[in-house]
């Protein structure tokens, strides 16, 4: 299935209201966006509709580092297991629909780097995502801005 | 204009060409659109897109009786499929919006067209891979649906596997919306409402809600296709259509028509077609 993509930060909002759902533990800092029709990579966009009012930091980082070997690896060992593939078939250049990610997958991959490395990825930076060496990238900026 | 109408499913699970028969099935698209299958590292991926295409080829060779050579189909920046020759076919005046979409999840690809409503579809599949409970499975998800549906999920329990059908079936709603209107990225999930009228959770129809409006024109039909799979069908006005399927071939079309005896006509069911039915070139016997 297409899968869905994920972004900008509404998610703490939309669901406390919710009443019979237990207490969610985690949130995923983007609003997932139904893509419905392509997984990520993101296409030339149309112009998005009026999003919810939300907090959400607007300074898109321009991925200009590459990322290192380690955080490569723990990218690409967290997408393989996402994904049930083996990682040997993730590399560096794969485009993630390509690995097979639906729009189930996309979402919880999304919260499992977020997890994983402590951070939170932004709309308009996971918007540039489009390969694992992307997402590997600009986790490491956003791990850097956040040391910084 | 009732053959504009089809819902066909097809179960991928149930083929299993060697290397060598997938790759001469493989030729049966336009070589332009092989790349399109061979991308995918998982082999069932690769299944599930080929079939996907071909679904449409027979299709559209079999609703508009074109010559399965002749048929081009495209897409839209967005990823909505559509027929590139439409403007020539000689039905066009009986199927003036002709659109179809198609889906894949699990074990089945589906394909839905309608001549003249706008249409969509999505099929979920339960994967069992997860073995997290609903409510830790449901997290990464908690931004996807408005409060008052995960209220209406909820009630679906506590037995988990009624969670998870809940859950499935108002994924396939949201996705098969998004998919019909053709919007492609950029759609903010909230604004999009999916509750059942009469209150009836497990309802094969569903209405939404955009912005807080109650879309009457718009209908949503729930099909179980076995115990592990939800698909929905998305059915609505043409006017909804986005700019990019607008300017496609029968895209044209749409302005100004108005569908509303379409609209209402009762839901068809799915028919279950083989593979071997699929990957042939004749003409579909149905």
């Amino acid at each position: 299935m297409e899968a869905l993509w994920v972004n900008s930060a509404t998610a703490a909002k939309a669901s406390s209201a919710c009443v019979a759902s237990p207490t969610v533990s985690r949130q995923l800092s983007v609003t997932p966006r139904f893509d419905g029709l392509k997984a990520f990579p993101m296409l030339k966009q149309r112009p998005t509709s009026v999003a919810l009012v939300a907090s959400r930091h607007h300074h898109p980082l321009r991925i200009s580092a590459v990322a290192n070997a380690d955080t490569l690896e723990v990218v690409s060992t967290l997408i393989a297991e996402q994904l049930a593939i083996d990682v040997s078939q993730v590399q560096a250049e794969s485009k993630f629909t390509d690995l097979g990610a639906d729009s189930l997958d996309t979402v919880e991959i999304m919260m499992a780097l977020e997890e994983k490395f402590d951070i939170q990825l932004g709309e308009d930076n996971a918007e540039q995502i489009v390969t694992v060496q992307h997402a590997a990238d600009l986790i490491q900026e956003v791990v850097a801005a956040k040391e910084a | 204009m009732d053959k504009g109408v089809q819902r066909w499913a097809v179960n991928v699970s149930l083929w299993t060409p060697s290397p060598h028969q997938f790759r001469s099935c493989i030729s049966l698209l336009p070589p332009c659109e092989r790349s399109s299958v061979v991308r995918f590292v998982n082999f069932e991926d690769q299944k599930r897109a080929l079939l996907s295409r071909l679904l449409q080829r027979k299709l559209v060779q079999f609703v508009l009786g074109l010559n399965y050579d002749c048929i081009v189909v495209e897409q839209t920046p967005e990823g909505k499929p559509y027929l590139i020759n439409n403007v020539e076919n000689k039905n066009l005046n009986l199927l003036p919006n002709f659109n179809f979409n198609v889906s894949h999840h699990g074990d089945y690809v589906v394909i839905v067209s309608e001549p003249m409503c706008l249409v969509g579809v999505d099929v979920m599949a339960h994967d069992t891979r997860s073995k997290d409970p609903p409510h830790k499975f449901f997290e990464a998800f908690s931004a996807c649906f408005t409060p008052c549906e995960w209220e209406t999920i909820w009630s679906a329990g506590p037995e988990e596997d009624m969670l998870f059908h809940q859950f499935y079936r108002f994924w396939c709603m949201k996705e098969a919306y998004i998919k019909a209107v053709g919007i492609g990225l950029g759609f903010e999930l909230q604004r999009a409402e999916f509750h059942y009228q009469d209150g009836n959770i497990w309802s094969n129809v569903a209405h939404v809600r955009i912005d807080g409006v109650h879309k009457t024109k718009w209908q949503f039909f729930l099909h179980s296709l076995d115990d592990k799979h939800w698909v929905c069908v998305a059915k609505g006005p043409p006017a909804d259509a986005i700019g990019s399927l607008i300017e496609t071939p029968s895209g044209k079309q749409f302005d100004g028509v108005t569908c509303d005896t379409a609209l209402t006509l009762q839901n068809k069911s799915f028919i279950l077609l083989t593979v071997e039915q699929i990957l042939s070139t004749e003409m579909l016997a149905i």
